[in-house]
């Protein structure tokens, strides 16, 4: 096999290969904002990551439809997020989340909810007289 | 200052003596120089485990005023997890790392022959070392104590507290460390313009791989035991760090098939453990960098620059030394034609590289988004499985291809000799499971190209089994299995990689999930099987307040076994994980993941999963045929010595 032959395949399928790539990563990616960025430039239905902390006192949890709705707040806007598909590891109320989904009449619809918990990853030690407990929910 | 800072110093001066004597040795052939640096880096090796020792027993000795332990650790922790402790933070898993590599560099020093390629390579190991330690000395130091003596320790992630967390951090870091070896000797070979390292380490090179695909598989287990994150594999960001390595890595490994016997594609392997060993360490930085969220990273922290200088670093010194020596290294004309062995090797390669090259777009594309537009993206799973799943097909089939292909040029009616029967016994096994039901496309496919490839395997061994000279069909059998030992290690590969596939496909495809509020009394259907529960049950184990539903599991009226669903409570940091529970039938997952316990009531999800148990068969058998590789290495390297002598 001559090696321009060789070269000119190689190079379609790349060519191939990179466009295939594209447009299925054009598909996949999502924005990543706080929720007051969201709510003042809301979208509906297109996917999005929104980050916030889940606010105190909002949890309302239905095992038997294994629905699970709480409020994310970035202490400016709040947004009213539902997730169908059971608790999330880690869930707490009072700490940060990441929420994926779609927007639709006024509540956000989460496909993923991921809880992070700063406080358990590379800890900060609190010194023992000025430790303050944190009034989250169990 | 604490004593494990004191022996982390005495390692780093140990490696940066051990670094000068080679140099100075290397540059003024001095044979002496060589042997006290020999002795520098085995101390190097005892300080360091000392130092890593230490650690242990302030983890053990729950010695809180050490700002790791209070960080990581607390009274109510059980003991393994104190121990696995010890790689749960970032500074902790450094030391880990730098351990590991001291210990494999003592290892070469006292039992691999000091050649000129070893020479030569030790002083990319010890500058390594030494970076690694400088860092533990300085910006991550496990050792830190505080001025104060907190009452009890943070605790654990409760996500941490799994077996998985004690074997699935070690074997990935003991590969990752393992990858320093390869790339040292290549610095040296290409130092040297000779191509033959590649053989000098082969060991090494499939020991890193053996325990880089253990770390993922044990990874892969615990996410789908345990983290309830919905299954074994998710495209995380952290997940992405340690599966890019072993991609490059297995391309790796079948192109130096090419070098060995044709002494081709010597600059691609070169460049293969190159990027092997530069995406170790951006997995390192990945997990430490603080941008990604996940439960692998380590939140924020100040080293992510050390690692992006020394992957600079690396890039920088491997492409100046390639330049300069490019002619002497360079390869022969090796591809002849589009039908040969020759190229389905290369495909193999390229369809590694086109993976790697989309997991690792994927993956760094957040990153770049937001420091160039200062814009935040997420890349979400479907871009992964658009791209690799059709790869995935791609490699089954060309593994099919593959065993049988003649080297250099296949004549037409090779091919049609040769390929007949193995295609056939495809197209009658895919007609027969279209008839049992089977319609996906996906599933058809796979299914045809797995017994393709299965085939082809048994051709070629067939012929092997021909050319054996013994009379009696069982001496024959060994002999054949003993001779090609190597080629049975890399089919066994194989064949777990067609499980693996049959087992992603069929767990994708045929996965049914709903979820119940499962109230005594009642049974509920879903999948062939019928769900009654039994109990409901709280009780206390170790740290944690568990809330479990029993629930008895029904085929045609025969009962297979009970599952526990069940919810943990860890009082100490006020948190709540679920614990999924998978119940194995046949081929068949069951698996069960709760949502909520209460007195009279349990709301479970219920997932019938079937052909999973392949991956995890696959995996065990992909480390059995590793381990047989492992076995043949010291074969062929002499073999290939008595050809550097010629």
């Amino acid at each position: 096999m001559n090696s321009r032959r060789r070269a000119i395949l190689g190079l379609i399928l790349i060519i191939v290969f990179v466009a295939y790539a594209a447009y299925s990563f054009t598909g996949a990616i999502s924005g990543f904002m706080e929720v007051s960025e969201f709510k003042a430039n809301p979208f509906y239905n297109k996917t999005v990551n929104i980050n916030g902390t889940i606010k105190l006192n909002s949890t309302l949890f239905e095992p038997e439809v294994a629905r699970l709705s709480f409020t994310l707040t970035d202490g400016v806007s709040d947004i009213p997020v539902v997730y169908r598909q059971g608790m999330p590891g880690n869930y707490r109320e009072g700490i940060p989340a990441v929420v994926t989904g779609k927007y639709r009449d006024g509540i956000f619809e989460a496909s993923t909810v991921i809880t992070k918990c700063p406080s358990k990853y590379g800890a900060n030690i609190e010194h023992p007289e000025n430790h303050t407990e944190e009034n989250g929910v169990k | 200052m604490d004593t494990g800072s004191v022996f982390v110093i005495i390692s780093l001066l140990l490696c940066l003596y051990a670094l000068a004597t080679y140099i100075i040795g290397i540059w003024n052939k001095r044979e002496e120089l060589f042997n006290s640096g020999k002795i520098a880096i085995m101390m190097a090796g005892v300080s360091s485990t000392i130092a890593a020792i230490w650690l242990f027993k302030l983890l053990i000795g729950l010695d809180f005023q050490n700002e790791y332990v209070a960080s990581y650790t607390s009274r109510d922790l059980p003991f393994v997890y104190i121990l696995s402790a010890f790689w749960a933070g970032s500074a902790g898993s450094l030391l880990l790392w730098a351990w590991l590599i001291a210990i494999f560099a003592a290892i070469i020093v006292v039992r691999k022959k000091h050649d000129e390629l070893t020479r030569y390579a030790m002083p990319v190991i010890m500058l390594t070392q030494a970076y690694f330690f400088y860092m533990l000395a300085t910006v991550a130091d496990p050792f830190r104590r505080l001025s104060f003596i907190p009452p009890d320790g943070n605790g654990l992630n409760p996500l941490l507290q799994d077996p998985g967390m004690f074997f699935h951090p070690p074997t990935l870091f003991i590969g990752y460390a393992g990858f320093i070896i390869p790339f040292a000797y290549m610095i040296a070979g290409v130092y040297l313009g000779r191509s033959d390292w590649i053989y000098s380490i082969r060991r090494w090179t499939l020991f890193a791989w053996l325990f880089l695909t253990l770390g993922n598989f044990f990874g892969s287990y615990w996410a789908y035991t345990v983290l309830n994150w919905g299954g074994y594999w998710g495209w995380d960001p952290v997940e992405n760090a340690s599966f890019l390595p072993w991609l490059t890595a297995t391309a790796f490994y079948h192109s130096t098939m090419i070098q060995e016997r044709k002494d081709g594609m010597k600059i691609w392997n070169i460049l293969l453990i190159l990027f092997t060993w530069e995406l170790v360490v951006y997995g390192t930085l990945l997990t430490r960098s603080g941008i990604i969220s996940s439960v692998h990273t380590f939140g924020q922290s100040t080293i992510a620059p050390y690692f992006i200088y020394y992957m600079i670093f690396a890039l920088a010194l491997t492409l100046i030394l390639l330049t300069w020596k490019y002619e002497e290294l360079r390869s022969k004309k090796i591809f002849e034609s589009f039908a040969s062995r020759e190229s389905s090797f290369l495909a193999n390669n390229w369809l590694f590289i086109a993976s790697t090259a989309s997991v690792l777009w994927g993956t760094t594309y957040p990153l770049l988004s937001e420091a160039v537009r200062g814009y935040k993206v997420m890349v979400g799973p479907s871009f992964y499985n658009q791209i690799n799943v059709p790869i995935g097909i791609a490699l089954v089939l060309l593994m099919a291809v593959c065993p049988i292909v003649a080297w250099r040029k296949a004549s037409l009616t090779h091919l049609k000799k040769s390929y007949v029967k193995p295609v056939l016994a495809g197209i009658i096994f895919t007609a027969f499971m279209f008839i049992l039901g089977v319609r996906n496309p996906y599933a058809m496919i796979t299914v045809f190209g797995s017994v393709f490839a299965v085939a082809t395997h048994v051709v070629d061994l067939g012929r092997k089994y021909h050319r054996a000279e013994d009379a009696d069909t069982l001496r024959r059998l060994a002999m054949t299995a003993w001779d090609n030992r190597r080629t049975v290690g890399g089919y066994i590969c194989h064949l777990s990689a067609i499980l693996i596939v049959i087992g992603v496909a069929g767990s994708a495809l045929y996965e049914t999930t709903e979820t119940f509020t499962l109230y005594g009394g009642q049974q509920y259907a879903l999948g062939g099987y019928t769900f009654a529960l039994k109990n409901l049950d709280t009780y206390n184990k170790d740290n944690k307040e568990v809330a479990s539903a029993f629930i008895d599991v029904y085929k045609d009226s025969t009962q297979i076994g009970t599952g526990e669903a069940s919810i943990y409570y860890f009082a100490k940091q006020k948190d709540t994980i679920v614990k999924p529970y998978a119940l194995l039938d046949g081929y068949t997952d069951i698996y069960f993941s709760a949502q909520s316990v209460s007195p009279n009531s349990a709301s479970v999800k219920i997932k019938v999963i079937p052909l999973m148990v392949l991956i995890w068969t696959g995996g065990y058998l992909l480390i059995i045929g590793i381990i047989v590789s492992l076995s043949t290495v010291v074969v062929n390297r002499r073999r290939t010595d008595v050809n550097i002598q010629k």
